[in-house]
């Protein structure tokens, strides 16, 4: 009877498996354990976590760490993988021309036209021209009030206001008569006087309706056709909210500008193509199908894209003691997004959608200096260490102890910075294939779409569902189920979004309502797992054909998600494949394949003898 | 107690600003144009009641839209009190003494706030930029020339061990 046991280092985690195998080779598991990987992997700083892990592990058998007949590390697959992004457009207003946001309270309701006045020139303005009147923040509300009142008497024609603070409704309920006001615009002293300008606030619940369509304001200001192409980033800038602002002035524009990102050289094994990132998401994924088999992706300097690239191979580089020169990008996934970004020359912090395109990047060297590791960690613990197998390998062995599964059978091992899949015919044989993109590139497009600017915040909102908080003591759930507390929540929370983490709600600090996170949340997910999975598993399976894999079990960090398997599930279901996360050893979850396959490969193990 | 006011409440949507002993009209005011700002009509009345956070607590649980702001000369104390929460700890509190008006509308928005399931509003957190972040573009940064030298040099040796 020996004890062994099988120790997978991942990037983000490192499992045990424990198991007695007996002098006819027969394997009994009988323990595991799971902790953070300590370092990146391959690295010497690895040992504490693993001494850690085998601690875990053993300590409810009681049984002491010498009594280990061997421990068998994986031959770990160095892919490191990363995310970038490249915005390539951008809004951009000269002279400001148009206000557009979304005050929780401006004033009135309604259209209104006129001519651009400050507050003070009111008293001498002659009563034959319509008035749109600005209110700055040194301004008190009743005295705006009674002064815009005072003009009205005189018969001069205010139409409406644009103010500086929260002062709409008070100015507003203060009015002879009501007119349509546009408050909270931060940057007032940039609107130009004296110009022609529309104002519209939309009824409560509602968005503008004239503002944002070209042929209304080519009809309030008389525009030419000329003029009224010119206008329709204007109006669709406007689309969507609640009280805006348009001002024609002599030289006023609106653009949108392409941001120029580079191009992206795909290196195959037969041609090279360059293509430039602007181009979008779709045309580079249609370039590399074109080139692939892929050899290296170069990107350009002093674009993001290359930033990262240079990065991704840098660590790599320091990792595996080789020149730069040698590691090369092997895989890249770009996805098309939408990420809000202040409009330049704004009046109101106004912001538009810029495009974009996210990119995750993956190098991938022959070797990891396993051995140092393995000579070092048998230093450590008197304990022989041995390193044997390929992780593709050893986790498709791992795999295969999943109840209802039968070769051939593929897993997909949905990761943090790549997506892998293997897959083992009848035969025995395995093929395995390591893609660029996956978890923390869905974080990275959370992230950039939500405009959080917080990657913790966006691992969380991947992570877990979401809830709104609707009185201080209740709260409902992403799926319609209410929650009551004793006690009264903190009141930074209400009426939020919150995040409902391990520890507890945790408030999402944006306008945007819970179903547009969600829906964030889960066209990142597909994005990514979706396009990925296809890929992959589309590479490895035989005359890549996914039609005949007929069993695909999800394994890694990413599979414990609380609807990406389902994502995957849907999608694979048109290809006749079951699909679903693994039950390693019919206990484990999608956990430990990895580490069980070490052992069931051991040389110890009788093959096939775990018995099922 | 006015009459007139539990009368009020009870029959429409207000909330109900309790004023204990001679309050400052400009404190009252502003409570009053935080609540207007809002959307949500408000009624004043009087209380003889020594503990603002009792009476505000009890006028809380008589309004329609479970919420009461009290104000007190006596303990020179400004509170939005809840239905659902306990006697002594309303959900804001604002001495007198020592807080500005923005600080009071921005009490009697929050009421309002309550009442509409809105978020509310902070002194630390600029409300007033409710937009995402702007996208972050490089700025050249103030660097010491020492800095500078020392990665020039850093580089240069990191080029000259390459070789």
């Amino acid at each position: 009877m020996a004890l062994i046991a099988g120790v997978d280092i991942g990037n983000n985690t490192t499992e045990v498996a424990l198991a007695e195998i007996d002098g006819q080779g027969a394997v009994r598991f009988c323990g595991q354990s799971l902790v953070r990987t300590i370092g990146i992997k391959g690295t010497m700083r690895n040992v504490s976590g693993i001494i850690d892990a085998l601690n875990q592990a053993l300590a409810p058998l009681k049984i002491p760490r010498r009594d280990l007949a061997m421990v068998l590390l994986n031959e770990a697959t160095p892919v490191i993988g990363d995310v970038a992004m490249e915005t390539i457009t951008e809004t951009v207003i000269t002279e400001s021309a148009m206000i557009g946001h979304n005050p929780t309270t401006p004033g009135g309701m309604g259209l209104a036209t006129g001519t651009t006045i400050n507050l003070d020139a009111l008293s001498e303005a002659d009563s034959a021209q319509d008035f749109i009147v600005l209110v700055d923040a040194a301004t008190d509300f009743q005295v705006a009030a009674e002064m815009i009142n005072a003009a009205t008497a005189r018969g001069v024609r205010v139409r409406g206001a644009i103010v500086q603070l929260d002062d709409g409704v008070l100015i507003h309920n203060r009015l002879s008569q009501p007119i349509p006001i546009v408050d909270e615009v931060r940057h007032i002293e940039r609107v130009p006087m004296r110009m022609p300008a529309a104002i519209e606030v939309a009824p409560v619940g509602k968005t503008i309706e004239k503002l944002s369509n070209p042929y209304d304001i080519a009809t309030l200001f008389g525009l030419s056709p000329e003029e009224t192409r010119n206008i329709v980033p204007i109006a669709r800038a406007l689309t969507g909210v609640r009280s805006a602002v348009v001002i024609k002035t002599p030289q006023g524009d609106i653009q949108e500008r392409r941001i120029p990102a580079g191009h992206l050289t795909l290196i195959g094994a037969e041609a090279t193509v360059e293509v430039p990132v602007d181009q979008g998401a779709a045309a580079i994924m249609d370039k590399v199908d074109q080139v692939a088999p892929l050899r290296e992706i170069k990107a350009e300097a002093g674009t993001n894209v290359g930033g990262m690239f240079e990065t991704v191979r840098q660590v790599m580089a320091d990792l595996t003691n080789q020149p730069v020169s040698d590691i090369l990008v092997q895989d890249i996934i770009a996805v098309d997004t939408l990420v809000p970004q202040q409009v330049l020359g704004n009046l109101a912090g106004e912001f538009a959608l810029g495009n974009a395109v996210g990119l995750a990047a993956m190098v991938q060297t022959q070797k990891l200096p396993m051995q140092m590791l393995a000579r070092k960690l048998e230093e450590e613990i008197q304990v022989k260490v041995a390193v044997s197998g390929v992780e593709a390998e050893m986790a498709i062995n791992g795999a295969l102890t999943t109840p209802g599964t039968k070769a051939p059978l593929a897993i997909l091992d949905l990761g943090g910075g790549s997506t892998d899949a293997s897959l083992i015919n009848e035969a025995g044989q395995i093929r395995s294939i390591h893609l660029a993109g996956a978890g923390d590139m869905v974080t990275m497009l959370i992230d950039k779409e939500l405009g959080l600017d917080d990657l913790d915040l966006a691992e969380r909102i991947k992570f877990y569902p979401l809830a709104k908080v609707e009185t201080l003591f209740h709260l409902r759930h992403e799926d319609g189920s209410v929650q009551f507390f004793d006690a009264p929540m903190d009141p930074r929370l209400f009426g939020r979004v919150v995040v409902m983490g391990e520890g507890g709600p945790q408030p999402i600090p944006l306008e945007d309502t819970l179903g547009r996170i969600a829906e964030v949340r889960r066209k990142a997910k597909e994005k990514v797992f979706v396009q990925n999975g296809l890929r992959a598993l589309s590479r490895v399976a035989p005359a890549g054909n996914i039609r005949l894999i007929e069993f695909v079990a999800l394994v890694g960090g990413s599979s414990l998600d609380f609807e990406i398997p389902t994502m995957l599930a849907d999608e694979l279901m048109e290809y006749g494949v079951v699909t679903g996360r693994a039950n390693i050893r019919g206990s484990q979850g999608p956990r430990n394949a990895v580490a069980t396959g070490l052992v069931l490969t051991s040389p110890l193990a009788r093959e096939q003898s775990y018995g099922r | 107690m006015a009459v007139e006011l539990h009368e009020q409440i009870a029959l429409k949507p207000m909330v109900p600003i309790l004023l204990q002993g001679t309050v400052a009209p400009s404190v009252v005011n502003a409570l009053l144009f935080g609540l207007e700002e809002e959307g949500i009509p408000s009624i004043t009345g009087t209380t003889t009641e020594r503990s603002i956070c009792r009476a505000t607590k009890e006028i809380a649980q008589l309004s329609r839209l479970n919420i009461g702001i009290g104000a007190s000369a006596q303990e020179q104390l400004v509170v939005l009190h809840h239905r659902d929460l306990p006697t002594e700890e309303p959900l804001f509190s604002e001495s007198i003494e020592t807080a500005n008006l923005a600080d009071f509308r921005r009490l009697g928005a929050n009421g309002a706030r309550l009442v509409k399931g809105n978020p509310l509003l902070f002194k630390d957190t600029t409300e007033d930029d409710p937009s995402p972040k702007p996208r972050q573009r490089i700025q050249p940064l103030a660097v010491d020339a020492r800095l500078v030298e020392r990665i020039v040099q850093e580089i240069l040796k990191q080029l000259a061990t390459r070789r």
